[in-house]
């Protein structure tokens, strides 16, 4: 069993990707299929930038054991109004300046769900928790 | 074709050299980092009018090749920092994204 916490600061956009990189590094020290490893590489960035973009910051929590290597996600608000149009592909509340970065595709969401064996997703105005999971053994989801 | 090939063939600017045998498996075009997250493919050449340092981030992560900016675009220092730490190649063409595409087709990529 092994637990990484992360701090993340909001609008820091020259660090944004860096926990993702560390988190990849683990995985692949565990051993992971290639494969997982770029699901993983994959839904932490998007999970990562949307804490940088779209929160107050926050906390990122890696969580490993035999079976499982689980990602949290937890940030201060301002949380997300509707979880099931934030869902959607396209769907972005990014500012212009953001988008011009080429963030804000809204596509962030929807590519975390499909590289994932598990996805939770809650949020309050008080902030947002997304908890995402990665089986090891069996890896055939 | 690997990075040094391709490099040798275009007469492209190296602004940042990283593995010069890494090989090229095709090619992903796009600008919207989400849509490069979710579709390209390692080993790809990323070509982008995007240069900021995160675009350098997505490159690593994605394991790409080797990075195409295009219209003569550069990176800031900081951008260039952050290639040489994660060792990511970087070629400039000076030619418009169409031009720049064409010219990867015609080497047969
Ligand atoms: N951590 C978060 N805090 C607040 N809002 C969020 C968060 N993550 C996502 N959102 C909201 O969900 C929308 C969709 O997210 P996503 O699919 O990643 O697309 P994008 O980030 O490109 O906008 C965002 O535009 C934003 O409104
Ligand atoms: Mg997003």
């Amino acid at each position: 069993m092994m637990i990484k916490t992360y701090d993340l600061e909001a609008n820091d956009f020259t660090a944004a990707g860096s926990i993702s990189s560390d988190i990849k590094k683990i995985a692949k020290s565990y051993g992971m299929s290639v494969e997982m490893i770029r699901r993983v590489a994959v839904a932490c960035y998007e999970a990562e930038i949307n804490m940088i973009i779209h929160s107050h910051g926050g906390q990122i929590q890696l969580n490993v054991d035999e079976e499982w290597f689980t990602i949290v996600f937890r940030d201060t608000g301002p949380g997300i109004e509707d979880l099931e149009l934030a869902m959607q592909p396209g769907w972005t509340t990014a500012s212009v300046d953001a988008q011009s970065m080429g963030f804000g595709a809204g596509m962030g969401l929807p590519n975390i769900k499909k590289n994932v064996d598990t996805f939770e997703l809650l949020s309050s105005p008080k902030g947002t928790l997304l908890r995402i999971g990665f089986r090891q053994k069996g890896e055939s989801v | 074709m690997t990075v040094l090939e391709l490099t040798q063939l275009t007469h492209w600017t190296m602004i940042n050299s990283g593995p010069l045998e890494a090989p090229i498996e095709g090619v992903y075009v796009g600008d919207l980092l989400s849509y490069v997250m979710g579709n390209a493919k390692p080993q790809q050449a990323w070509v982008t009018m995007q240069t900021h340092q995160n675009v350098i981030a997505i490159a690593s992560l994605k394991e790409f090749s080797v990075l195409i900016l295009i219209d003569g675009n550069s990176m800031d220092e900081e951008a260039l920092q952050s290639a040489r730490d994660n060792d990511i190649s970087i070629l400039a063409s000076p030619l418009p994204a169409y031009e720049t595409i064409q010219k990867l087709v015609q080497l047969g990529l």
